[in-house]
């Protein structure tokens, strides 16, 4: 297939993850926010930093971090590429380049959301709207999601989609872990450990990983057993290693004589070796920083051996 | 209540169902009859039902506006048939064969020996001034030595009865996914009526298409086939698509390609480069390679001319072609019939007024106010002046622009084009069409039955483009006999 339509697909696919991790993750700080002590100040600039987008917010808003401000910065700015969005925006604008090889409903459905996101932004703003309008993103991109689960070839097309969704959702995931090493709760007295039980819980339940993590871990939520379900479950789709197991069941579908990427087998292993008892702050944020290190070269060996072959005239035959 | 055929009538009109005496047409009689059973409840409930799958097939065209950029809209498709007799379409289809044939003997003959300049068929004047005329091709040999595979020739019936020949263009016409979505469409909306007449089927033509591509490839058993289309933005990508998926090719842009230093083309793919033969290019020559033509073009291929001269790949249509789709040439195609082919013209020109003539001009400037005027070079009815209806103002600039520039412009009679019955939701009633059928020039010539009919919603309206507040009907090609 044309390595432009399947670059298309994705980061058509990158993009949707992401809007659907980026709704999650507003709507469940929202909460957090709501179960507070009275008398903390709640910071919303951690979600700015999560998305690396702290420096183009302050570029544009100076210092002041509060709800409103933030929001409309993450829900509906135009300009910032990284609001959600511009985020919808991009995932349509990518799936326009295919759609003679894409499901009709499918392409409709990517409409319908860029669509909402746009004409329901107001409501997503507002304190009682915001909530429905996040379901309704998230609920709408799992619609295409499936529409595509269900209606696609197991062909080129679809792996490379695959490909996309699995890695996006393996970086978004360290950055919801790395919400918490952030201090999205600033730790004052006795009430420290209890809202850090507060803040895993509603980590888990962005992911919605809450009712899995019981099934799974059979335990209270403490902080190293989280870790090691999200970081390292086979079974729970959304953690780490299971969206890197994906990766590469999708890579072996799609080239069964090549070798994996060489960085693929290097970060698994780095998951499935990691420790997590007392592993937070400084520590988790470090390990982080690798893994999504790891994340953008993996990116950028499958950019080079699929969408990127040598546009020069004559190419240098069994490179 | 139902459509009274004996009151549709209008005084001045020429319709395709019905006399001016309030009569349905022979070979319309058993078709008009069945429509006037339908109550006005039944029409607009398949109306609706006709509105939903066009939603559900989702044909859209795409209409530009300052406010919101590139729109898809639901493409307008009207509820009754523009209905042609099979004895009637049989002289249209000859008419078009053999003008398409002469079209490619002269584009072939102009980057050759000009033997038709020579002999006096074409005046000099209209080459030295052709805006359509490339350089770059002069003395190249395409396959099968066609240079337009596909043409798209406008038809329009005046009152007298006459079919016309409007216009031929050569270089990227669009239209014909619409006339295979119409049909699709209509079959969901009226089976009833395809089981019980002989309507002539359309669907070949993807596979037509296909096959004439095919046979351009230098010589490979297996030819790589590609549409190149300038991308999503594009009025008519809906169109470029919908063709590639018809016909299982790949849709390329400019960028997809590259040219080796040995002339051949390849497309970049998730696996390396692979090679392609054939190109259905909707892009226009100016923009199809920088090397050759606008360098500035960032939708074209570095190297294509070249790989075409060398015969590595072919181009549909050739670069050069739109020459002969020039409207001035245009009036010289009945003399060409006669002079590549030795065959009287079976479809007449509309009559026409050549500017850069002397006599012709000012006869056109005299009678400006009854007349149509027409850049030589434009498509889509950009830049034209309708005499009869343009303002004292407007037609004293046209006449300057005639005599700063008359090789630019010819002149033709304002045609009263003919009416079908049309639903507008709650009546039926005459509106304005022309025809476009398409003609595919290979090994042999192919016409589609029927073609695109195109309509004017607005009472009274000429102006059939979709851009325009234009809509579409679905062509039946029928055999009724005298019924």
């Amino acid at each position: 297939m044309l390595a432009r339509v399947a670059e298309n697909m994705y980061w058509m696919a990158r993009y949707l993850e992401r809007a659907e991790d980026l709704a999650r993750l507003i709507d469940v700080t929202t909460h957090l926010h709501l179960d507070l002590p009275r008398g903390s100040t709640p910071s919303w600039g951690t979600l700015l930093t999560l998305i690396g987008a702290e420096d183009s917010y302050r570029e544009k808003h100076g210092e002041e971090e509060d709800e409103a401000r933030v929001l409309r910065f993450l829900l509906g700015d135009r300009d910032h590429p990284q609001s959600l969005r511009a985020t919808i925006a991009a995932a349509r604008s990518n799936a326009r380049g295919f759609r003679e090889v894409f499901p009709r409903e499918a392409w409709e459905d990517i409409n319908g959301l860029y669509h909402f996101s746009q004409e329901q932004l107001k409501s997503g703003l507002s304190k009682r709207g915001r909530h429905g309008y996040l379901r309704g993103i998230v609920t709408q991109v799992q619609t295409v999601v499936g529409r595509l689960e269900g209606a696609m070839n197991r062909d080129e097309a679809y792996y490379f989609i695959e490909l996309g969704r699995q890695l996006e959702r393996a970086d978004m995931t360290t950055r919801l872990i790395d919400s918490s090493s952030a201090r999205l709760v600033p730790r004052e007295g006795s009430d420290g450990a209890r809202f850090d039980d507060l803040q895993w819980m509603s980590v888990l339940k962005s992911l919605t990983g809450y009712q899995m993590y019981r099934l799974e871990m059979q335990r209270a939520i403490r902080s190293d057993s989280v870790l090691a379900f999200l970081f390292q479950s086979s079974r729970f789709p959304r953690s780490v290693a299971g969206a890197l197991l994906a990766l590469r069941r999708s890579l072996e579908a799609l080239d069964p004589d090549a070798s994996l990427p060489r960085r693929l087998p290097q970060v698994l292993r780095q998951v499935s070796q990691l420790e997590p008892e007392g592993l937070a702050g400084e520590k988790l944020h470090a390990l982080i920083d690798e893994l999504q290190q790891g994340f953008a070269d993996i990116h950028g060996q499958l950019e080079r051996r699929y969408f990127r072959p040598s546009r020069s005239a004559d190419p240098e035959t069994g490179s | 209540m139902t459509i009274n055929w004996g009151s549709y009538a209008q005084p001045g009109l020429f319709d395709e169902w019905v006399t001016e005496k309030g009569r349905l047409r022979t070979g319309f009689g058993r078709l008009g009859k069945r429509f006037a059973t339908y109550s006005m409840d039944a029409l607009q409930d398949r109306s609706a039902s006709l509105e939903r799958a066009i939603k559900e097939q989702g044909v859209t065209f795409t209409v530009y506006s300052e406010a919101h950029g590139s729109i898809d809209r639901s493409w307008p498709l009207d509820l009754m048939p523009r209905i042609l007799r099979r004895q009637e379409w049989l002289t249209i289809e000859a008419g078009l064969t053999q003008r398409v044939k002469a079209l490619n003997c002269l584009i072939d003959d102009l980057y050759h020996d000009q033997r038709c300049i020579k002999d006096g068929v074409l005046p000099a004047f209209l080459l030295e001034n052709s805006a359509n005329f490339r350089p770059q091709c002069v003395g190249v040999n395409p396959p099968l030595g066609v240079w337009a595979h596909i043409c798209g020739s406008d038809l329009v019936r005046h009152e007298d009865g006459q079919m016309y020949v409007l216009e031929d263009n050569l270089r990227v016409p669009s239209g014909v996914s619409y006339m295979l979505e119409n049909r699709g469409v209509m079959k969901r909306t009226f089976p009833e009526l395809f089981a019980n007449f002989a309507i002539e089927p359309v669907d070949a033509y993807p596979s037509q298409l296909y096959d004439t591509l095919c046979a351009l490839a230098p010589h490979r058993a297996q030819p790589e086939v590609v549409v190149l289309t300038p991308g999503v933005f594009n009025s008519a990508y809906f169109e470029h698509a919908y063709l590639a998926q018809q016909m299982g090719c790949e849709l390329v842009e400019g960028r997809d390609l590259v040219v080796n230093s040995q002339d051949e083309v390849f497309m970049l793919t998730t696996r390396g480069r692979a090679r392609v033969d054939v190109i259905y290019r909707r892009i226009d020559d100016a923009f199809l390679d920088p090397e050759a033509f606008n360098e500035d073009s960032l939708l074209g291929v570095p190297g294509l001319m070249r790989a075409w001269k060398a015969g590595k790949v072919a181009l549909a249509n050739a670069p050069g072609a739109g020459v002969a789709d020039d409207k001035a040439v245009y009036c010289f195609v009945p003399d060409l019939i006669r002079y590549y082919l030795s065959e009287a013209p079976l479809l007449p020109n509309v009559p026409s007024y050549i500017c850069a003539r002397k006599d012709d001009r000012d006869y056109v400037l005299d009678h400006i106010d009854e007349l149509v005027v027409k850049p030589v070079n434009e498509s889509g009815g950009y830049g034209m002046l309708l005499g009869p209806q343009a303002t004292p103002k407007d037609r004293e600039a046209f006449r300057k622009k005639i005599q700063r520039n008359p090789r630019n412009y010819m002149a033709q009679p304002m045609l009263n084009l003919s009416t079908v019955p049309t639903f507008l939701g709650q009546a039926v009633e005459p509106r304005h069409v022309d025809l476009r059928p398409f003609i595919l020039s290979g090994e042999s010539v192919q016409v589609t039955t029927g073609g695109l009919t195109r309509v004017a919603m607005r009472k009274g309206s000429l102006v059939v483009n979709s851009s325009q507040g234009g809509g579409s009907k679905d062509t039946w090609v029928i055999d009724e006999g005298d019924r």
